[in-house]
């Protein structure tokens, strides 16, 4: 898909440091018209740093920037808006308190205004159009940003970003929150918008998607340029070796279930919550990993929040099977030994402003009392920089503030934060979202390992290589309900489980 | 995603309008349980009069109150601002009328809050720190005006028989309407109220789009200054006179229209705020005037009542919160 247009956006010696942090150190890119660019990286080698400087949300210490021929200087977000660059964050970038139309034109009300006053009817049947426009499947114009689901915020996030009309539109792993049909219809519009010779800047994790989707590729680590090639030819093994430095060979480490003879570990008898889940039913067993996956509304996130008691089912159980004791409160659910990694990991799996150490310990504290009942600091500050080390997370120390890490880097915090205590269950929910292919590696590893240590693990995914890579069976819901239980020893046909999601 | 019509979402939006009638006839259902309590003296001509009539300049105060609350603006110097504004807006209205007594509250309630907004985003100290020291000078303030009077062998001014009809019925209620109106533009229609809403409920995306978080801010604490200067420019009608106060007592003015911003929060997702604010000082002007009905002694038993109600609303306006975080 290589294509030989004018350079529409290039960038001269870019730098940025937050702190004593190195996040990108001159950085030259040129960017061409009508197509579709990767930006790849381990967490941290300062992609989002970078596109937020194209898009107005960083300043840079040095470099400079020129749009077709003329120098470019965003002051803000709304100044690259007016300069036709949008971007569509990496972390949440809706206000909760507003309505979606209100949030899609926040900042340009204006156009809708008449001697001040806004024209609601008008914003709204505006926004209407433009997710009609670019065929982006319908959210609730009236809704709280509050009310929707991570997906959903994503979407109106692109249609915000679309509403600009830009030359360049950045995508800053806008996948990792999109289910298999909305993944579809984003890759179908980028065509689209590539065809229309629009820019996209487009940062992801999943490889796959990067070649199949960029016509070039940049690569990026510890904030340098490390290369930009071509995607054709380009194989994934040559993308991960170029973002780590090294050989990363396995992806995926299954092992086969020691589920022989063992009893469930968990039931779930029959729970709906209302419009969300309906009458699911399913046992965990002792040492095995249950993939979940399905479509955006089939409820998949909302069975991991019911789960672990985040969410009280209308009707029906969660039981614990050894123990039959019925697990209705977050509070129970921990006590019990369930962990919960939900997958949006800034508003329910962080306290963001909280440092790394207060993030880690929050979910052990108990382990952390001394002698005479008080919580011991040298034990909190001894567990934090083991998880530090053991997960690799790339941070000044145990104090600095989860707000100030990568995307990715925050995941590891997250998941970090739960799998170090002794568990019974493991619900991950998108525990690979956003999270590098070194890390991503690393993570399949352990889940492996605390599978083999006899926990049952429930593996809620929107990535079905993914799913197939690590269960031992796998679920799939469709519209709230349990479609079918594929069974590893029956084989794992990608193309049978899409047929029963879709 | 499912069609539209399956979207939980917007047969949840299907279900606002039922919710609205449900909680209206509810609160009806309590007037009518009331009614029977105290004997049939709640829900009489004369009776509902007084209870909407007290609710008036609350109704004021906490429309300003909701553009400063919103942004994270917390001014515990609002009693003491309506004290000042009311005796500007009488000696104004001694001297101009009608017009000298609203323009007199008005620019007295936008100076002084403008003034506030001033010093809250200069210093960048918590707002309601920076509040209760603003409250501390703007009661001296009043304290020197009414020394200064009494030196002069005046008293503090008092409207007498004059320019009182703003303050009594029907006037009072009558003035709710532009107010609803002018307050429900600015609030939901204008980028003033947007930007506001915006900045109190996530300060980095509203950066991010652009906004300045402290002009808007400013212009919040401004137009809360508008509110505030009508009702106190209705309150000194009302009363007549009202003397300055000192030791930060005028910051307990600010816990009934605080109650009602939580009313009106709790039932955000059923009615709009403004709207709900009137529902929220109505009911609160219902409740005391219930417990008066029914004997209970003010000063004590009532504000008792008014702290649960406070801890009540609190709970059932977090629990929605908690739901969001979790």
């Amino acid at each position: 898909m290589s294509r030989e247009n004018a350079c529409v956006l290039k960038v001269e010696g870019l730098c940025k440091n937050f702190g004593p942090t190195r996040a990108v150190a001159d950085v030259s890119l040129e960017f061409r018209a009508g197509e579709v660019h990767g930006l790849i990286g381990e967490n941290g080698s300062g992609k989002s740093t970078l596109m937020g400087m194209v898009a107005g949300i960083h300043s840079r210490d040095k470099g400079r920037m020129f749009k077709g021929n003329q120098l470019y200087d965003p002051e803000s977000p709304a100044h690259a808006n007016e300069q036709g660059i949008s971007m569509v964050v990496q972390e949440l970038g809706l206000v909760d308190g507003l309505t979606v139309a209100e949030n899609i034109f926040l900042g340009k009300t204006e156009q809708f205004a008449q001697r001040g006053v806004i024209n609601l009817r008008k914003m709204r049947a505006a926004a209407e159009e433009a997710f009609a426009a670019w065929g982006i499947t319908p959210v609730p114009l009236d809704a709280l940003a509050r009310s929707l689901t991570v997906e959903e915020k994503k979407l109106v996030e692109l249609v915000r970003a679309l509403s600009v009309d830009p030359d360049v539109l950045i995508l800053d792993e806008i996948t990792a929150a999109f289910s298999h049909n909305n993944r579809a219809l984003l890759y179908d519009l980028l065509v689209k918008l590539r065809d229309q010779g629009k820019l996209i800047l487009f940062v992801s994790h999943n490889l796959p998607e990067i070649l199949e989707l960029c016509d070039r590729i940049t690569v990026l680590k510890d904030g340098e340029k490390v290369t930009t090639i071509a995607a054709e030819g380009a194989t994934e093994d040559q993308l991960k070796r170029l973002m780590v430095g090294r050989e990363v060979k396995e992806t995926y480490f299954y092992t086969p279930a020691q589920t022989t003879g063992s009893k469930p570990v968990l039931t779930v008898d029959g729970i709906s919550v209302d419009g969300m889940l309906h009458n699911v039913s399913f046992e965990l067993r002792r040492g095995e990993v249950l993939g979940v996956g399905g479509l955006s509304d089939s409820g998949i996130h909302e069975l991991g929040r019911v789960l672990f008691g985040l969410s009280k089912p209308d009707q029906g159980k969660v039981i614990l099977t050894e123990t039959g004791e019925v697990i209705d409160s977050l509070r129970k659910a921990i006590d019990r030994g369930i962990a919960y990694v939900p997958k949006d990991r800034d508003t329910e799996a962080l306290m963001v402003r909280a440092t790394i150490e207060d993030n880690l310990c929050l979910p052990s504290t108990d382990s952390f009392v001394g002698r005479l009942g008080f919580l011991s600091p040298r034990k909190r500050k001894a567990f934090a920089r083991e998880q530090l080390a053991a997960f690799e997370i790339k941070a000044s120390g145990i104090r600095q503030a989860v707000n100030q890490l990568s995307g990715g880097n925050r995941q590891k915090v997250s998941l970090a934060s739960w799998l170090s205590r002794p568990n019974r269950i493991l619900i991950l929910d998108s525990p690979t979202r956003g999270v590098d292919v070194g890390i991503t590696a690393n993570i399949y590893k352990l889940i492996a390992e605390v599978k083999k240590q006899g926990i049952g693990i429930l593996l809620i995914s929107d990535e079905l290589p993914e799913l197939i890579g690590c269960s031992d069976r796998i679920l799939i819901m469709k519209n709230g309900a349990v479609a079918k239980v594929f069974e590893r020893a029956e084989g794992f046909g990608e193309h049978s489980i899409v047929q029963v999601m879709i | 995603m499912a069609g539209a019509a399956a979207n939980p979402l917007l047969e949840r939006f299907g279900q606002k309008r039922m919710q609205q009638v449900l909680v209206l006839a509810g609160l009806l259902l309590v007037f009518i349980i009331i009614h029977f309590a105290t004997g049939g003296r709640f829900l009489t001509k004369r009776n509902l009069g007084i209870i909407v009539s007290h609710a008036v300049i609350p109704t004021f105060i906490t429309w300003g109150l909701v553009f400063s609350f919103t942004s994270g603006m917390i001014d515990l110097s609002i009693g003491s601002i309506v004290v000042l504004a009311s005796n500007f807006a009488g000696i104004m209205g001694l001297k101009f009328g009608y017009a000298g007594l609203l323009l007199g509250g008005l620019a007295a309630g936008v100076a002084l809050q403008a003034l506030n907004g001033v010093v809250f985003l200069k210093t960048k100290i918590p707002p309601w720190v920076a509040g209760l020291g603003m409250a501390m000078i703007y009661e001296s303030i009043g304290a020197f005006y009414s020394n200064m009077a009494v030196r002069r062998g005046e008293m503090v001014v008092s409207l007498g028989s004059q320019l009182r009809g703003l303050g009594q019925l029907p006037f009072n209620v009558l003035m709710l309407v532009p107010g609803l109106i002018a307050v429900y533009i600015l609030f939901c229609r204008t980028s003033i109220g947007l930007n506001v809403r915006a900045v109190g409920s996530d300060l980095r995306v509203t950066k991010e789009m652009g906004i300045n978080p402290n002009r808007a801010k400013f212009l919040g604490m401004v137009v809360c200054g508008i509110f505030i200067g009508l009702g106190s420019a209705i309150n000194e009608s009302y009363v007549g006179q009202l003397l300055p106060r000192t030791g930060l007592t005028t910051v307990a003015t600010i816990f009934q229209p605080l109650t009602a911003v939580l009313i009106a929060s709790s039932m955000g997702a059923i009615f709009n705020l403004v709207i709900g604010v009137v529902i929220g000082t109505i009911s609160l002007s219902a409740l005391f005037n219930a417990l008066t009905l029914l004997g209970v002694p003010s000063g004590t038993w009532q504000e008792v009542v008014l702290g649960i109600l406070v801890i009540a609303v609190t709970v059932v306006s977090m629990r929605g919160e908690e739901g969001v975080v979790k």
